[in-house]
């Protein structure tokens, strides 16, 4: 009976997995993380209806999502640096509780972000990138026994730029600005009192240390993309909003015929990547409700198609069908 | 409840039902199961009021996994198809290939089906959950969870045939 033969084959390959000896401390570990998540999200979306998601960038390998004006009101100092202003903030969560937040200025947009500050380490906070940005601005949060920052290019040792530490008086950290080349090898070198030092790099991407270069490809409603040596860069109106490290060596093409869909992100818009061949593609939600979405064929001959579309409050589902030019299914993902 | 008895409630939680929900995880298609029941588990420690009760607390882990791993196998799918299968431990390959010799056609097959036929079987052929209870675990109504477990019993039954005939 194939009903036993299931039942069989299940349960021998169920016996494959055993157990991380520190599974309780790890899931312990994400539980806090979860808690400082829901502590940001608390901070980043009080109940002003105001607040506006304007997008995420990839940084220390996790998603941040960063949120326009309005900025927390400064709780002391405001730093400038160049045309850039930088304070810490408080608000008050939902819980009646205050957390800590990192906000910056530019000319035209203001954010704030949670950060949370290990007792040793220095920590990246936060990175701006512009569409134009040359050269890439980093800023982020330092220990108060930070007390100089220079990039340097990993391996080498070789000084590519030199960073900032500003100290604000009665604040609870450093903050810390770097204007730098855009490089696949910086390396942030922290120095601290007494001589001891920490470096940033391998969690910074790779990919958020380089702006785009060549052409964007245009997906319309404010969304583009572009790919620069296994870096897949989508941008939301020309703000970083989500990098891809897809390495240099792999073959995407081959890897779609497995797999017709790699969506990157949902939000406002559904944008991914998806099989070359696919000129449309349709997410099937509850009640037969259907999203469409045209794809650009192989904007950068890697065999693989692109597109965008905006969700307009459309629910993330799990079946997509995707459309040749001639408007036949050639496949379907559930 | 006090926070010491939520903890020691969760504890005993995870203990019972950890190994379980790695391996659903897995028979599921994740590329980390650990990673996602340790996500689940995290979950339900943010949700404390759940551990009032056994019963919900372990549907809502079991809803997290089933979600996670078809969240992960969707947007994460670049990459994870870049990297390689999973490294098994020393002490399970040999294990893992006895397993592989004796099902394994069926068990690709199995990792053939749509998403949620394969949910679908899991859930009732290594589970041996109820439909409303599978209905609950993959977010859908029980009548849906008949047509995935049919059509997917349907589906495995048509490719072991075929492998049989070529």
């Amino acid at each position: 009976m194939l009903d036993d033969r299931l039942r069989e084959a299940l349960d021998a390959k169920a016996g494959i997995y055993e157990p991380d000896p520190q599974a309780w401390n790890k899931m312990r570990e994400k539980a806090a993380r979860t808690r400082r998540a829901r502590r940001f999200w608390a901070v980043a979306m009080p109940a002003a209806a105001t607040v506006v998601v304007a997008g995420v960038v990839t940084l220390a390998g996790g998603l941040f999502r960063t949120d326009r004006a309005p900025a927390a009101r400064p709780q002391g100092e405001v730093v400038t640096d160049g045309d850039l202003k930088l304070w810490f903030g408080k608000v008050t969560l939902s819980d009646g509780k205050l957390a800590d937040t990192l906000c910056t200025e530019t000319p035209t947009t203001s954010q704030c972000r949670p950060f949370y500050l290990p007792p040793k380490d220095p920590t990246a906070g936060g990175r701006l990138l512009d569409l134009k940005g040359d050269p890439v601005i980093s800023i982020g949060v330092a220990g108060r026994d930070v007390i100089s920052l220079r990039g340097v290019e990993e391996g080498t040792d070789k000084r590519l730029a030199e960073g900032r530490v500003y100290t604000l008086k009665g604040a609870p950290a450093k903050i810390w600005v770097m204007r730098h080349p855009a490089s696949d090898r910086l390396q942030f070198d922290f120095r601290s009192t007494g001589g001891r030092g920490y470096s940033l790099s391998g969690g910074l991407s790779r990919c958020s240390n380089r702006p785009p270069e060549g052409p964007a490809v245009e997906l319309g409603h404010g969304v583009r993309a572009t790919f620069r040596k296994g870096c897949l860069m989508w941008w939301i109106d020309d703000r970083s909003s989500e990098v891809g490290d897809l390495g240099t060596d792999d073959d995407y093409a081959e890897l779609l015929k497995r797999q017709p869909l790699a969506a990157m992100g949902y939000g406002k818009r559904w944008y991914g990547l998806t099989r070359s061949g696919t000129a449309r593609l349709e997410m099937v939600g509850s009640g037969g409700k259907r999203l469409s979405a045209v794809a650009k064929p192989d904007p950068w001959g890697l065999g693989v198609a692109v597109f965008s579309v905006p969700t307009n409050g459309f629910e993330l589902d799990h079946l997509v069908i995707g459309y040749d030019a001639a408007g036949k299914e050639i496949w379907r993902d559930e | 409840m006090t926070d010491r008895r939520e903890g020691a409630g969760l504890a005993e939680l995870f203990s019972a039902h950890y190994l379980g929900m790695v391996r659903l995880a897995g028979l599921l298609g994740a590329d980390d199961p650990e990673d996602i029941a340790q996500e689940a588990f995290a979950r339900l420690h943010a949700r404390r009021s759940l551990l009032r009760d056994d019963r919900a607390a372990i549907a809502y882990v079991r809803s997290i996994i089933c979600n996670q791993t078809r969240n992960r196998l969707r947007h994460l799918r670049l990459a994870r198809l870049r990297r390689t299968d999973p490294p098994l431990d020393a002490a399970s390959s040999e294990h893992h290939v006895l397993v592989a010799e004796r099902h394994r056609e069926l068990l690709a097959a199995l990792e053939r089906l749509p998403r949620r036929q394969r949910e679908a079987l899991v859930l009732r052929y290594w589970l041996e959950l109820s439909e409303q209870e599978i209905a609950d675990a993959m977010g859908v109504s029980p009548g849906s969870v008949k047509t995935h477990a049919s059509r997917g019993m349907a589906a495995l039954s048509k490719a072991l045939k075929e492998d049989h005939d070529a």
